[in-house]
């Protein structure tokens, strides 16, 4: 029998053992075509069989937007389940599952526009928490400046991405935007200026003598 | 993407590694099955209630369509919807719901909505109540301000509008609540608050020339040269007199103005303003409006 390892590095493709490839309709579409929504969701959540997550990933950097990428990750597996009776082979399952990742994307990023930042986000395991307690910074505060950068223009998400997260350097990031150095500079410095807002500062500890 | 869940937690870094910052699954051993996929439940939960409450306020707006002018309607925060596709988007959702035995609390009304023509539908702020209820969020909130205003429920379209700013939405929602709290005041008489609301409006990022036409308008029933002049001035920097958004603000305010007459306080305007030149353009396109 098949096994995932959990701590497996996920790739589509090759990465795959063949039987557990999202776009082999012996492996993955079994797991869509019977049943109800919960009960597709109980079959691709444990060991992400339909290779979810890694496209996820893909897609949030595509977009360059700042979430907790676990929450994001369940919301996809939720999405794919609840799309799941409708699906009767078309789009192919890879297009399919990229529709309802991108799907996903769009419900948290237009909930994050809609409600406040809640225990979801804050709350007990969250990743926000996880993320900011360790730096003295207030949880809340953090997602609503990860709330505020994800209402940037792309460019300068891009630009912060490019420069602060993947720290490709100021020439390479700069090619990689198509713009100058100097613009790329900018556009990231006003992607950095949503986390300076006081309330976020105010709960760093003061610098020790 | 930027792995804000980290592997351990005493690995917390606010960078990922250069090389990869695509990770796999967690490291330190998923959580028990039952509960990962209690989590995934939940978040399907979340999606059948954020759309069941979308559902409800779809058809508040279009109850709205069906009982009001063109002018309310241009507020409401979501985009018309016909009622044969709202009745097919009904059914597929309670079809999706039911097939997990899911049962809301909203889920009775959403079914009878979908099997009723509107005309025997509750009215627009009984559903705006109930989609509120279901979860909706800040957008929700401006729906139900909205159809307590239709209603001529002012003080508690104001406490929804309110209930909005207080809660500090990012400026989308929040230049439409000050539009919102603008009309309560306007429609209660409150000529000089509205006003300054509408002002506020207009001095958020994104809003358009909306609330400035709007702001503009109302400075003009007011007879408050010196707010037409700076509403019409910023109009002028934005729009040019022919450009569809602006065409469509003047038609909302050509539309109030039939129900409201032409005030005397208009004539004043009928001068050259002091500052002169082009500042007052937009007001005079008002002017050959309202004419």
């Amino acid at each position: 029998m098949e096994t995932h390892r959990a701590d497996r590095p996920l790739s589509l493709g090759a990465g795959l053992p063949p039987g557990r490839r999202s776009s082999d309709p012996g492996g993955g579409a079994a797991l869509l075509l019977a049943g109800s929504p919960r009960e597709v969701l109980a079959r691709i959540v444990p060991g992400d069989p339909l290779a979810v997550r890694p496209r996820l990933e893909a897609a949030l950097r595509r977009r360059a937007v700042l979430v907790d990428s676990d929450r994001a990750f369940l919301r996809a597996l939720a999405e794919c389940a609840r799309e799941a009776p409708g699906w009767r082979g078309r789009p192919p399952l890879d297009a399919w599952i990229d529709r309802r990742i991108e799907g996903a994307l769009d419900g948290l990023l237009a909930e994050e526009e809609d409600e406040p930042a809640g225990a979801a986000e804050s709350g007990e395991g969250s990743a926000f928490r996880l993320l900011a307690l360790p730096l003295g910074l207030d949880p809340a505060h953090l997602a609503r400046a990860c709330r505020a950068f994800n209402r940037l223009p792309g460019r300068e998400r891009e630009a912060f991405f490019l420069l602060v997260i993947e720290d490709r350097g100021l020439e390479a990031s700069g090619t990689a935007l198509g713009v100058s150095a100097l613009e790329c500079a900018r556009a990231a410095r006003r992607a950095l200026d949503v986390f300076l807002v006081p309330p976020l500062l105010s709960t760093l500890s003061p610098p020790e003598a | 993407m930027f792995e804000l869940h980290s592997a351990r937690r005493g690995d917390l870094l606010p960078v990922p590694p250069p090389t990869s910052a695509l990770r796999g699954p967690r490291r330190d051993g998923e959580p028990a099955r039952e509960g990962r996929v209690g989590d995934a439940g939940r978040e399907l939960v979340r999606i059948h209630r954020r759309e069941h409450a979308g559902l409800l306020l779809s058809a508040a707006g279009i109850g709205l369509a069906r009982s009001l002018a063109g002018e309310s309607l241009a507020a409401y925060p979501l985009p018309p919807l016909a009622p044969g596709l709202w009745r097919r988007r009904a059914q597929a959702v309670l079809h999706l719901a039911a097939l997990d035995g899911l049962v809301l609390a909203c889920s009775a009304l959403l079914r009878r909505l979908s099997r009723e023509s509107p005309l025997a539908w509750p009215s627009s702020e009984i559903l705006t109540g109930a989609a509120l209820s279901a979860g909706a969020g800040w957008k929700g909130e401006l729906c139900h301000g909205h159809a307590l205003l239709a209603a001529r429920l002012v003080a508690e379209a104001g406490d929804s509008f309110r209930r909005v700013l207080d809660a500090d939405p990012p400026p989308p929602l929040c230049w439409r609540a000050w539009e919102g709290l603008a009309a309560a005041h306007a429609a209660a008489g409150r000529t000089q608050l509205a006003l300054g609301a509408m002002e506020a409006a207009a001095d958020q990022p994104g809003c358009g020339v909306g609330p400035l036409a709007s702001g503009l308008y109302l400075a003009l029933r007011a007879g408050d040269r010196r707010r037409a002049a700076r509403a019409a001035a910023r109009l002028d920097l934005l729009v040019q007199a022919d450009e569809p958004a602006f065409v469509a603000a003047l038609g909302r305010v050509r539309r109030h103005a039939a129900g409201a007459g032409r005030p005397a306080s208009l004539i004043a305007l009928s001068s050259p303003a002091p500052e002169g030149g082009r500042a007052l353009s937009a007001a005079e396109a008002l002017l050959q409006i309202l004419a």
